[in-house]
Order: structure tokens, then sequence, then C-alpha cells
């Protein structure tokens, strides 16, 4: 059986690193050494970015929501309790969202869902739910325009469609549309 | 035919509904939120009250005592009409009295979170138009 042998070159623009390694005996300490300083490289932007900017306070906000809403009827009407798994979605969406755009409002839904909520005018508004699954459900209204949608959200990526339709009932300038 | 309350069976379109609105999730500083007209997934409908929410301590002491929803802040207003107008229409059981279920809302099986977009354009549609009188 042949050995499989790779050499990993990294560079991140504040560490370089060269290591050779087996795959299939194991791994050679300059291999352990290369993913620790890129596991705390990783986890150091992602406490940057936890720390500071308007998406630290949308997850602070969805966890509230979340924390009040753990148990069912939290609406007196007999909703479901949002649970963890809605959360780490809705995390996800957060995290995917365009830096540009406006903070959504965050609700709880009856069905357990948690909605991110746009609404710019009277008459413009835009909504999406997340729930446990893969798919993403949204609506907007802008004018007399409206429509709606079920997309896959996958590998961190919001769907183009969603992003447009979003971007344009958020933006300043009045929308014109082809029917 | 007359319900108990005196209301007729059929809910007329110039009849103006309450959404009862119980927490943070269904209004903000000014408006009311697509959420506040979301169906309950449990039996697919919208509780409400056929009732003009004037005078507003009539509404509190309906939602607190009437429609058991002592955590009730307020209320979102609107007529018949801009149900039925999203394909919705009413059934009037006075259970409580004055109370309606909002039926017909679109629910897929084939696609759930379809029919989930559908509802929540449906959910935008009368928030935008709803008063949110506030309780007292």
């Amino acid at each position: 059986m042949s050995q499989s042998i790779y050499m990993p070159i990294v560079a991140t623009g504040f560490i370089s690193l060269g290591g050779c390694a087996s795959a299939q005996t194991g791994v050679s300490d300059e291999a352990v050494m290369l993913h620790d300083n890129f596991a705390r490289l990783y986890a150091h932007q992602e406490g940057a970015e936890s720390l500071f900017g308007k998406k630290s306070q949308l997850i602070s906000d969805l966890r509230e929501i979340a924390a009040e809403c753990a148990n069912d009827d939290w609406d007196g009407y007999g909703a479901e309790a949002i649970n963890d798994a809605v959360v780490f979605r809705a995390e996800a969406v957060i995290r995917a969202l365009p830096e540009a755009l406006p903070n959504p409002e965050i609700s709880a839904e009856p069905d357990g869902d948690i909605s991110f909520d746009w609404t710019p005018s009277r008459t413009r508004t835009f909504t999406l739910s997340v729930n446990a699954g893969t798919r993403l459900a949204y609506a907007w209204i802008d004018g007399a325009n409206r429509g709606n949608a079920a997309e896959a959200f996958e590998r961190g990526t919001l769907p183009k469609r969603l992003v447009n339709e979003l971007q344009q009932i958020t933006s300043d300038v009045p929308a014109f549309r082809s029917s | 035919m007359s319900l108990p309350s005196g209301l007729p069976e059929v809910v007329a379109n110039d009849e103006p509904i309450l959404r009862f609105l119980t927490n943070r999730n269904h209004y903000n500083t000014s408006a009311v939120k697509p959420p506040a007209f979301t169906p309950n997934p449990k039996d697919g409908c919208l509780s409400v009250a056929r009732h003009n929410a004037e005078p507003i301590d009539a509404s509190e002491r309906m939602a607190r005592e009437d429609f058991n929803l002592p955590k009730a802040v307020g209320v979102a207003r609107l007529p018949a009409k801009a149900f039925r107008k999203e394909g919705l229409d009413f059934r009037a059981d006075d259970t409580p009295p004055r109370h309606a279920d909002v039926i017909d809302w679109p629910w897929r099986e084939d696609d759930p979170e379809y029919g989930k977009s559908e509802r929540k354009l449906i959910a935008a549609a009368l928030a935008q138009q709803a008063e949110r009188l506030m309780f007292r």
C-alpha cells in the first residue's frame, strides 16, 4: 500500500508555515502546530467580530428573544417554544447578512421559528423566517409589488434572490420593477 | 342567524376585527409586526375578536377576562374585508363571546417552507394595514 505524503503550505498574512506529513500514519509536529495556530487565529477573528459590530448586537437580541420564548405558550395563544436548533440557524443567518444592510427586527413566531423583519416604510416590508431546517421562507411587499419564496440556506451563504430582494426593499431609492 | 353574543354568524366585511397583542414579538414602538398575524400551527387558525376596540378599557377587559390573555397590552385593529382580500375567511364561534378564528390560510404539506412564505406574505400585508392601539 502506497503512503501518501502531502506538503501543506499556508500563508495567512500572519503566519507562514510549511510542513510535511504522512496522511496515512499520522501528522507531524509541524502540521499539529499549523492546525493549532490556524485554530487560534480563527478563534481570534471570530471573537473580534463577536465583540464589536452590529452583528454582535443582533445575536444578543436573538438570544434574549429566545430566552423569553423558551417555553410553550409564550404568547398566550399556544405558541411553540424556540429551540436551540432554530437559534443556531438564526445566528448563522445573522452572520451571512450583508454588512451594509440595516439591522432587522427579530421576533419569535408561534410555530417556533425566528422572524427577521425589515420595514423601512409603511409600504415596504421584507420578512424572513428561520427554522431548524435548511430552507428559508421569506416574503416582501414593495408598494403594489409583492412576492414570496423558500430557498436553501447552505454553507453560510444566503440565496442571491433573497439578498437582491432584501437590498431592493431596504434601499433608499424607490424601486421600479418590471412585472 | 345570531350567535349568543347577538352578533351575526357571518362576519360582515365592515366589521372591525381585533388581534390582541400580548408580547413584544407582536409590535414595536409604532406599528404591528408580521408575527402578530401568523396563525397558530396547532389549529392552522388565527384567533381574533369581533369588537371595535373602543372604548379601549372594554377591549382590555375582554382580552384579560373573556379571552384569558392576562398579558395583553393592546390590539391590532383591521376591518374584516382586509382579511378576505388576502383570501382568508372567518369562523365565528362565540367561544368566548365575540371570538372568531381567521381560517383558510395556505398550508402546503408538499412544501412546508413555501407554505410558510405564503402565510408570511399575508401576515406582512395585514401588519402593514393594522392600526395599533395600546391599553393605558
